[in-house]
Parts: C-alpha cells; sequence; structure tokens
C-alpha cells in the first residue's frame, strides 16, 4: 500500500515537472517570437509569461490584468485633474510620467460611487531583496498582491504601466538594478529610482563603488534599453527562474536562452554572467559524471581544454567590460545613500518640478 | 528617434599608446564580436559552422546599422552647411593675418608628430600678434624640463616608470622643489580671477602662467602636457564640464590616474563625477572622462585658436572653417560642437536682423526666406545633436563649488592658503 502511494507521488511530480518544463519551453518560444517580430511586442505580456512558467501555469492573469487596468484607469483620472509647472511643448509627456511616478509612490485619497478610498504606494520590501530565498519575491505579481516589491519588480510595473497610458519609460541598470531612464525636452535623460522614490543624478548611480568608468563607456550600465532589450532581460529573467526550478538541469535550457537574449542585447551583463555560469556548470557536470575533480588541471586534459578556455574566455570579457560583484550588504548601503546624501545626488530640476500639481 | 539618437555610442578613437589599449580593447562593439557561440551546445560540426555564420552575417548588420546611426547623428553635427549668407568679415582687421598664419600652422602639424609646446605658442602668439619670440618660450620650458629631471634623480626614481614620471611632474605643480645647486621652484596655483578670462583672454594662456606662476584649468594641464614632452612622459588631457585636467596610465597600462592641477590633487573618478553635470550618455560617446588622443589634442588646440579669434575680433567664415577642422579630427569636441552651435546662433541673429524677422512675425515672415528658414533649423539640429550626445550645461555657480568641493580635499595644513584663495572667490567673478 505504502509501496503504491509512494509510486504514485513520483508520477506525479514527473508528471508536473514535465508540465513546468513544458511550459518553459512555451514561454521561451513566446518571447522569441516577440524578438523576431513575429507577434507584437508587450512587456507586460513577456513578464506574464515569466513568472506563469514560474508558478506552475498558475499566474491568475485574469487578476493580473485587472489590476493593471485598474492602476491604468486611476492614472488616467488623476491625469485629467493635475497641472504641471512644465510648460515646454512636450509638457503632455511629462505629465504622464510625472503621474504615473505619483501613483507609484505617493499616497491618493479618492472617490468613487461607493465613498472615500485611498491609494497605496507600493514600497521597497528589505526582505530577500534578491530573491535568493524565495524567487516569486521578484515579480510584478508578488508586488501587485501584496504592494511591496523590490528593484526588479518595481520598474518593471512602472515600464507595464507607461506602456498601458502611452508614455516610454525604458529600463536602465545598475550593478544588481534596474530603474527607469526617461526624457523630456528640458533636461534630456533623466533617472527614476522606484526603490526609494527620488530622481537621482547619473552621479548617485555611478557611486556605489561598483560602477568601473569602463562599463558606462561600454554600455553595461546607465543605457536607456529599448523594448526588444527588455524582452531580453525577461528570457533571462525566464533562465534564471528555470534554473531556480529545476537546480539540477542538465544547462541546455538556459544555454539556448541566453544565446537567444544575447543575440539581440550582446553586451546585456546578466545574460553574459548566466552564460559563463552556465557553461561552468555543464563543464562541472561533464567532469563529475567521469569521476574528475574541477580544478585549474582540468585545462591540460585535451576533451575539456576548449570548453575550459570559452568558459575563461567569458569571464574575462565580462571582468574587462568593467563588471565587478557587489556584494549586498553594499548594495543596501549604496540604496540609502541617496536618501542621506541628497545633495550630492538629487536631481533638484526633475525633484521640484515633481512636488507641484 | 530621440532616444535612439541618445543611445549611440561613438567608434573608438582612442591613442595608439601601448597604455590605452587596455581601453580600446574593450568596446562595446568588441563585446559583441568576443562573444563566440558556444562550443557546447550539442551540434554537428557542420551546424555549428552554419551557427556561427548566422551569427557573423547578423553581428555584422547589427554593425552596419550602428555605423549608419552614428554616421547620421555625426553627419548632422559635423556637416559643412552653406548658406548665401555670411556674418561680416574681419578678414581685413589689424592682426587678423596673424590668426590665418597660425591655422596654416597648426593645418601643417596635422600629418607628423607635432609638439604640444610648439602648438600651444603658435594658438598664443597668434593673440599677442607675434610679439612673442618662441626661443625663449622654447628655453623656459626646456630649463624646466631639466630641473625636472635633475629633481628626478635626486630623488632617486626610477627613470623608466611612466609613475615616477609623472609624479614628479604632480610634485612640480604642487609642492615647493628645492635642487642640490640651489634651484628653488614654487608651487604654481590657481589664479581665482577671471577664471574664464573673460575680461582678458590671455588669462588662459600657458605664457600668462609662465610669467606669473598662477594659471587655471586650462593653462595648467597645457603646461604639464608640454613638460611631459620633455621629460619623455605618458599622459593625456582629459575633459569634464567647463574643465579640463590630466590623466596617465600607470606603468602597466592597466589603470589610469587622474591629476587635478587646479587643487593640486590625484582625484578619483568619483570625485568628478560629482559635480553632477556628467551624464552617462557623455560618458558612452566619450565627451567627458576620456584621455585625449593626439590628434584630438590637436582639435583642441583649433578651438583654442578660434576662441581667441572670437575674443579678438568677433565670429566670421574664418571661426566656420576652423571650427570645422577641428570637429574633423574630433567629432565628438563637446567645445567645437558648441562653438558651432553658437557660431550659427549669431548667424541666426544676424540674418533675422537684416531681413526684419523677428518673435511675433517669424511664423509669417520666415517661409519667404527658405534659406533663413534652412539656416534656422540647422541651428537647431546643432543644438539636438549636442543634446543627443548627452551633454548638459554646468552653471558657472555649480563649477565653481565643484572646485571649492576638491580645493576641500586636501589635507589641512594647507586650509590657511586655500581659505586665502576663498576669499578673493568673494570679489566679483565675471560670469562666462
Amino acid at each position: 500500500m505504502k509501496k503504491t502511494l509512494i509510486v504514485f507521488l513520483l508520477i506525479c511530480i514527473t508528471s508536473t515537472a514535465q508540465d513546468r518544463e513544458t511550459l518553459y519551453l512555451g514561454a521561451l518560444t513566446s518571447l522569441t517570437e516577440m524578438l523576431q517580430d513575429s507577434t507584437k511586442i508587450s512587456f507586460k505580456k513577456a513578464v506574464m509569461i515569466v513568472e506563469n512558467a514560474y508558478l506552475h501555469g498558475t499566474l491568475d492573469t485574469l487578476a493580473f490584468n485587472d489590476e493593471i487596468e485598474r492602476l491604468k484607469k486611476f492614472t488616467q483620472a488623476i491625469y485629467k485633474n493635475r497641472s504641471l509647472l512644465y510648460k515646454e511643448r512636450d509638457s503632455l509627456e511629462v505629465k504622464k510620467q510625472a503621474v504615473l511616478f505619483s501613483v507609484m509612490k505617493d499616497t491618493i485619497p479618492y472617490f468613487n460611487a461607493t465613498g472615500e478610498y485611498k491609494h497605496i504606494p507600493f514600497t521597497y520590501d528589505f526582505e530577500d531583496i534578491w530573491g535568493h530565498k524565495n524567487w516569486e519575491n521578484m515579480f510584478v505579481s508578488k508586488l501587485l498582491q501584496t504592494r511591496k516589491g523590490n528593484c526588479h519588480s518595481l520598474p518593471y510595473l512602472y515600464k507595464i504601466l507607461a506602456q498601458e497610458i502611452g508614455t516610454e519609460a525604458h529600463l536602465a541598470l545598475a550593478p544588481n538594478h534596474v530603474y527607469i531612464k526617461s526624457q523630456n525636452h528640458k533636461d534630456g535623460w533623466y533617472n527614476t529610482e522606484l526603490t526609494s522614490g527620488q530622481f537621482p543624478n547619473d552621479a548617485w548611480l555611478m557611486a556605489s563603488g561598483y560602477v568601473h568608468l569602463d562599463a558606462v563607456a561600454n554600455k553595461i550600465y546607465m543605457e536607456a534599453l529599448n523594448d526588444k532589450q527588455s524582452i531580453a532581460m525577461c528570457i533571462i529573467d525566464l533562465a534564471e527562474g528555470y534554473n531556480k526550478a529545476f537546480p539540477a538541469n542538465d544547462g541546455a535550457f538556459p544555454m539556448l536562452a541566453c544565446e537567444i537574449a544575447l543575440r539581440v542585447y550582446p553586451h546585456y551583463i546578466n545574460g553574459r554572467i548566466l552564460r559563463a555560469e552556465t557553461i561552468k556548470k555543464i563543464l562541472e557536470q561533464k567532469i563529475e559524471k567521469e569521476g574528475g575533480e574541477f580544478s585549474a588541471k582540468i585545462r591540460e586534459k585535451e576533451e575539456y581544454k576548449e570548453t575550459f578556455l570559452a568558459m575563461q574566455h567569458e569571464y574575462a570579457v565580462i571582468h574587462h567590460a568593467g563588471y565587478r560583484r557587489m556584494p549586498e550588504e553594499m548594495y543596501l548601503k549604496w540604496l540609502s545613500s541617496l536618501n542621506a546624501e541628497r545633495e550630492k545626488y538629487i536631481n533638484k530640476e526633475i525633484t521640484n518640478r515633481n512636488k507641484s500639481n | 528617434m530621440q532616444s535612439m539618437v541618445a543611445q549611440v555610442g561613438l567608434p573608438n578613437i582612442m591613442p595608439k599608446t601601448p597604455q590605452a589599449s587596455t581601453f580600446q580593447q574593450y568596446g562595446s562593439q568588441n563585446i559583441m564580436s568576443n562573444s563566440r557561440p558556444n562550443p557546447m551546445y550539442g551540434m554537428s560540426q557542420q551546424q555549428r559552422n552554419k551557427a556561427i555564420m548566422a551569427e557573423v552575417e547578423m553581428r555584422q548588420k547589427q554593425e552596419a546599422e550602428y555605423r549608419k546611426r552614428v554616421q547620421g547623428l555625426l553627419n548632422e553635427a559635423v556637416s559643412h552647411f552653406s548658406t548665401p549668407y555670411s556674418l561680416p568679415s574681419y578678414h581685413n582687421e589689424k592682426g587678423a593675418s596673424n590668426y590665418r598664419k597660425a591655422f596654416k600652422r597648426l593645418e601643417e602639424m596635422e600629418n607628423k608628430p607635432f609638439s604640444v609646446r610648439e602648438a600651444v605658442f603658435t594658438v598664443e602668439n597668434a593673440f599677442y600678434e607675434q610679439e612673442r619670440d618662441y626661443g625663449e618660450f622654447e628655453k623656459v620650458i626646456q630649463e624646466t624640463g631639466n630641473f625636472i629631471k635633475q629633481k628626478m634623480q635626486e630623488f632617486g626614481y626610477n627613470p623608466k616608470s611612466n609613475v615616477a614620471k609623472n609624479l614628479i611632474l604632480f610634485q612640480f605643480f604642487s609642492d615647493t622643489l628645492r635642487t642640490k645647486n640651489g634651484l628653488k621652484h614654487l608651487p604654481l596655483k590657481y589664479d581665482f580671477q577671471d577664471i574664464y578670462g573673460k575680461k582678458d583672454w590671455s588669462k588662459m594662456f600657458v605664457t600668462k602662467l609662465l610669467e606669473s606662476s598662477t594659471g587655471q584649468c586650462h593653462s595648467l594641464p597645457l603646461l604639464y602636457l608640454m613638460l611631459v614632452e620633455e621629460i619623455e612622459a605618458v599622459a593625456h588631457l582629459s575633459r569634464s564640464p567647463n574643465h579640463t585636467y590630466i590623466k596617465f596610465p600607470d606603468d602597466n597600462g592597466m589603470k589610469w590616474h587622474n591629476v587635478e592641477l587646479t587643487s593640486h590633487i590625484l582625484t578619483t573618478n568619483a570625485l568628478i563625477l560629482q559635480n553632477g553635470y556628467i551624464k552617462a550618455e557623455a560618458i558612452q560617446n566619450k565627451l567627458y572622462m576620456h584621455p585625449l588622443s593626439k590628434r584630438e589634442l590637436l582639435a583642441h588646440m583649433y578651438t583654442d585658436l578660434v576662441m581667441g579669434y572670437e575674443k579678438k575680433f568677433g565670429s566670421d567664415k574664418f571661426t566656420e572653417e576652423v571650427t570645422q577642422k577641428a570637429l574633423q579630427l574630433h567629432p565628438t569636441s563637446i567645445t567645437a560642437l558648441l562653438n558651432k552651435s553658437n557660431y550659427y546662433t549669431e548667424m541666426v541673429q544676424h540674418v533675422f536682423e537684416q531681413l526684419g524677422i523677428n518673435k511675433e512675425n517669424a511664423r509669417q515672415k520666415l517661409p519667404n526666406h527658405p534659406e533663413a528658414l534652412e539656416l534656422y533649423r540647422t541651428m537647431v539640429k546643432q543644438y539636438k545633436a549636442i543634446d543627443a550626445l548627452g551633454y548638459k550645461k554646468m552653471p558657472d555657480e555649480m563649477y565653481q563649488e565643484w572646485l571649492r568641493n576638491m580645493q576641500q580635499q586636501r589635507n589641512n595644513q594647507e586650509q590657511k592658503e586655500m581659505k586665502k584663495q576663498l576669499n578673493k572667490l568673494t570679489k566679483p567673478i565675471s560670469k562666462l
């Protein structure tokens, strides 16, 4: 009796695992289609696909869409009732961004047919900021449910909503970090930081101590990313989720995902790192299978040589491009420096303009 | 379109020194081409070759597109624009011929290794109406070079090390040095009066620096580069908003050091960035914080020449010709780009005035003058190109505040001296 139960359970697990695997392949296909222009690029859809794959296909897409729709309508309603100090000819676009920022970061009282309500802003979740304990902490769906997010989900939501209300917001990278770049007629490019709700200048983004000048010059960081590059980011998110879902995988899926993503965004640092680590993982698995030990010595063996050199090359390129690994502690210190050293790092023009309504 | 333009990087135009090659090697294009197909991904040799071919093709296409975008942007900024209008010419003014001679002299330097000393002197002497003697100037620089070499020997510095050579130069600028045979040299101080040479353009000159032992962010680095030539060191001029400073590579060619000669400190990149007016795009497009090659340095000389001409006479065809030359050598020279947009602005003002066009009637009148309209459009394009490259104007107050901030980085013993200098700052300084 007991035995049959175990067998039954095993079948269940393998079958769900297979489903999830299929789900992941399907997700990668859908995202690739967006890159190939065979389907329309939708960042919202891409994010949902990624999260759904990790959640065994249980993402409540209706609720997700409804909430985005509700936020969109809410943003549009505020848009109608607000005026801005900014009077350049692109003031309507700037107003969209200002209102969107407000919806993300401000508490806003509002009335509807059933009474008075308060719109609760989205805040930063200091628990498990990089999703090490629970990968779902990175998700926009988690942010929508709990109103708490991180430097991944917050800018993603901003970008989704920007698309919904018809304005442009670009994702941009800093070490272990994502933020928003927008531009207006008067100031050119400026930054929106959603973890703390500030408009930092570029000096702050370079101040973490982990941004090598070369990394900026090489566009590893601080580049305003276009839509395809953003989808490439989703593909790497997908592959990282896959690694969390199947820790013992053979590396084929993440490898494929990296190749696809790096094709449109060749200098995407997280993609480069994931590819290097995947090559390493595959090599380790191969050596382990053959009873060997992973050390510098394997370079001497003909059968491993090529892969080893490829791996080494990957890491060297990443290093020389200016990438430096940033520990979590330093990251949090850097995030808080934005509030601690406002004088130095706040873009005053944008901040003052946004205050007025 | 705007966003596309702003992301565009520019071809790497780095100096051809071995030290610089570490930077050159890892430009964003290189990263793309460094990406090799993964040998792990279970394919047959044939499939693999095919995949490689496809990838190479794709990359080539990407690069071609990228080049096209960059070129388009640059063409707009650099293009020579012919217009039936011109500003009143100063061709026959007394002294203008000195500038034409200097321009010719600089052009001769273009295709061979040139001496910074000679180039700078040429520019300055045009302003002084050829009244200065090059032999004398040369002698001062050479003697200074010898003094530095002697001091270097006395200190027992490694005569082959580029870091040692730059260190002694740094000490020459910031410390009091005495040689055993009784020669003494005092630090070269920052001159807080008229820092942009508004009242007196010769304030910007190395000649003035040598005569008064005080200079500013324009003359100090140029003297440094002349002395670099004397003692055969390697160092480059580098730009930040409203400012120039020195960058030199270490002996392994792995790391760059920054020397700030106005406040006598070795600066970190973070400190330079703290001025808050350097956008990531400006770094990506190598407007700032990028070591200028010799060619780009010559472009810098052209912009200096043109600015002197403007102070002395004003803008005319000569301004355009020299600026064009500067942009040929250094398409992202922010000074040349700004000079060019100022030139067009002046031209637009002049033409509009002559045609009786003003703000109120522009809408009706301008369409009747297609050439004036075209001129106006060119001016607007010029400003757009500069914005897209990531330029942001740094107000004078902010620049001075940033300079002061750097001064504060010095140690406490120098505080008194610094305060004295700060007191000078309270006196009115003309705005640029």
